[in-house]
């Protein structure tokens, strides 16, 4: 228990269960298996694209890429399905290999970021902002600003099935979470990690080779964004050059909510996951209530203000 | 500690103050529900009134806010909880969520203008598979839905654009052709129409050149003009679909003086258009009115909820011939725009 509820994650909980008795109060319906199975099935893809950006963020980068990432990956994905399964059909080797390339797209993409941002010594802001345009950029001219669709229903379970009573997406969503809280705590590299972010010159100093760190770091993290991918797309059951474009500001909100320091160093996985269930509770919350976007839009704003400051002042 | 309460307490303020403002529509809605209890199969916990949610692509533009009146008339006239909701911009997936959301909290119906048609397959499958009444507009044959239903007939509408810009340029000389963009099904589809019928009924007006995307913008439009002004000389008719073509073209026209010796005609939201209506830069727009699909859309819905099935005599009141082709309901309803009438469409 004490591992699951760290001090740091405990104001997360209380306003998580705040806003759970909050939407309760105001609409009863909230309360319902149902609603809960769509804040399930609504977390993992949000949860996944924030853990990939949580890794840039670390090390005192972010990485704006992400989603153009996923993008690009899903539409070769859909591509690679489209030419080698029959409109209808099942191949459940060809559509494992659709995924194996997916996430293995997402993942040179880090390569990329990482080889840029660690040789040319390039602020990661600026290198991922120019990936990102150049990869909406081809993924516009392979589409044609189109939608790719059409996956066969061993794909689509992915996303859309469940696994008794739980959904599919939401197993995929706690291993791989359950992997990169061993990969922080228990590896050399999450420690090696963590150490760069809080202080890299200490770190270079002893010996590390950062620009191997770094690498790895998105490398990682375009792991992440790839699984997300497939997730996205299988729940949408398309891909396209615009899809989820919202996404990116709100990974960057759920990981300051989440304790990620904007300035490196300080972050724990477990943070995370607490501030993807209170933001998803939220966000569920706040459509049954029918509050008008704008209005949603301007209160992500003032929580993430809030969180910066409460978190910066700990820091004092 | 403090720390936390001090959060919590600013946290339960933010959310009160979001909850009073949609609180003004939940409370307007219950104070409606009178005992008008024709849905006794109805098992909505909201009273005895049948929900329908209506997720349009993107709140807060014009375009949707009449929609919106449409939406609340029909809410009045029926004694429904109808009401409309939607992403703040317009994407697909925000959509999947909003209906994924409406799903599980308890809603009768849920009517979609959708913005990617294939993306929400699958949520508005499983909206139909818990039973849910699923009605999309401008998205024909859409998969997931009961009924989709459209307001005006593409083809029909094209016809009605050309020949006006045929009989305004007196059937002769150079056109332009603007869409939204490449990519946008609709635009393209009535381009594909104009350019066939004009080539038939008058081969004296030739196209100046390919199709130009510049029709959602409208300083693009309006260079775009300057550009096919000072090439082609015998250019004296623009065709734009899109909202801001025909405004654009407009603003190039009124600059050099041209205003009255070319045509200009296409889409356009009246309000936006009125300045260049009123000056004859713009010769006449041509929409079908937002009101109507939110109206429409939501009488479907309602007639389907209260168990009726949809047949080739299905009516709706003041929209004329409905004809239904599939499970697609398509209506002839355009409205002309021109100088005399733009006010009194309200938006």
């Amino acid at each position: 228990m004490k591992k699951i509820i760290h001090s740091e994650n405990k104001m997360l909980v209380i306003l998580t269960a705040a806003c759970i008795v909050f939407f309760a109060i105001m609409k009863p319906e909230f309360l319902s298996v149902n609603s809960f199975s769509s804040i399930a099935r609504q977390i993992p893809e949000i949860g996944l694209f924030t853990l990939a950006m949580m890794l840039p963020m670390l090390v005192g980068g972010i990485d704006l890429s992400i989603i153009a990432s996923a993008n690009l990956a899903s539409i070769l994905m859909s591509m690679f399905m489209a030419a080698n399964i029959e409109k209808g059909g099942e191949n459940v080797l060809i559509m494992l290999a659709a995924i194996v390339i997916c996430i293995a797209v997402c993942t040179f993409v880090g390569f990329l970021n990482g080889v840029i941002v660690a040789r040319f010594k390039i602020p990661a802001m600026l290198v991922t902002l120019g990936m990102q345009m150049v990869l909406t950029g081809i993924s516009l001219g392979i589409t044609k600003g189109g939608t790719l669709s059409g996956y066969p229903e061993s794909f689509r379970f992915i996303g859309n099935g469940s696994i008794l009573g739980i959904p599919t997406q939401f197993i995929f969503f706690i291993l791989a979470s359950a992997v990169l809280i061993v990969i922080m705590q228990m590896t050399s590299f999450g420690t090696r990690l963590q150490m760069y972010g809080s202080n890299h010159v200490a770190t270079e100093y002893s010996g590390i080779n950062e620009t191997a760190l770094l690498i790895k770091t998105h490398m990682l993290s375009g792991v992440y964004v790839g699984i997300a991918a497939v997730i996205m797309s299988s729940r949408l059951n398309s891909a396209s050059a615009g899809a989820a474009a919202n996404y990116l500001m709100r990974t960057i909100l759920i990981a300051v909510l989440g304790g990620i320091d904007p300035n490196g160093g300080k972050g724990r996985v477990s943070g995370i996951l607490w501030a993807v269930v209170l933001f998803q509770c939220m966000a569920t919350g706040l459509n049954i209530l029918r509050v008008n976007s704008y209005i949603v839009i301007a209160l992500y704003g003032v929580i993430l203000l809030l969180a910066v400051i409460v978190r910066t002042r700990k820091q004092l | 500690m403090k720390k936390v309460l001090s959060l919590l307490i600013t946290l339960i303020m933010v959310l009160s103050l979001a909850a009073c403002s949609s609180g003004g529509n939940e409370g307007g809605g219950d104070a409606d529900t009178r005992e008008e209890g024709g849905s006794s199969e109805d098992s909505g916990d909201s009273g005895d009134q049948y929900e329908i949610a209506v997720v349009v692509k993107v709140v807060g533009i014009d375009y949707f806010s009449v929609f919106e009146e449409g939406v609340k008339k029909f809410a009045e006239d029926h004694n429904v909880n109808a009401y409309v909701t939607g992403p703040s911009t317009a994407d697909a997936a925000e959509q999947v969520n909003i209906i994924e959301d409406l799903i599980n909290s308890g809603v009768d119906a849920i009517c979609v203008v959708p913005n990617d048609a294939t993306v929400l397959e699958s949520v508005l499958q499983s909206a139909q598979d818990k039973g849910i009444v699923v009605v999309t507009t401008e998205s024909p044959g859409q998969v997931g839905a009961d009924y989709d239903v459209e307001m005006i007939i593409n083809d029909a509408f094209a016809e009605l654009v050309a020949e006006d810009a045929a009989k305004s340029c007196g059937g002769s000389g150079e056109y332009a052709l603007f869409v939204g963009s490449l990519t946008v099904p609709l635009h393209n589809a009535w381009a594909d129409h104009v350019e066939e019928y004009l080539a038939e009924k008058y081969p004296d007006m030739k196209l100046c050149t390919d199709r130009i995307a510049c029709g959602e913008d409208s300083a693009l439009a309006r260079e775009t003009t300057l550009d096919l002004l000072k090439t082609y000389d015998k250019l004296n008719c623009f065709i734009c679909f899109g909202s801001q073509g025909p405004i654009g073209a407009a603003e190039a026209l009124t600059e050099q003086k041209k205003v009255g010796e070319v045509t200009v005609v296409g889409n356009i939201i009246p309000s936006e258009g009125s300045t260049y209506l009123e000056s004859g830069a713009i010769t006449t727009g041509y929409l079908w009115n937002p009101a109507d699909s939110g109206y429409a859309s939501c009488y479907i819905a309602k007639h389907l909820l209260e168990g009726n099935e949809i047949d080739d005599s299905f009516t709706i009141e003041d929209m004329g011939d409905i004809s239904l082709e599939d499970k697609t309901l398509w209506i002839d309803n355009p409205i002309t725009i021109t100088a005399d009438n733009w006010e009194e469409f309200g938006f």
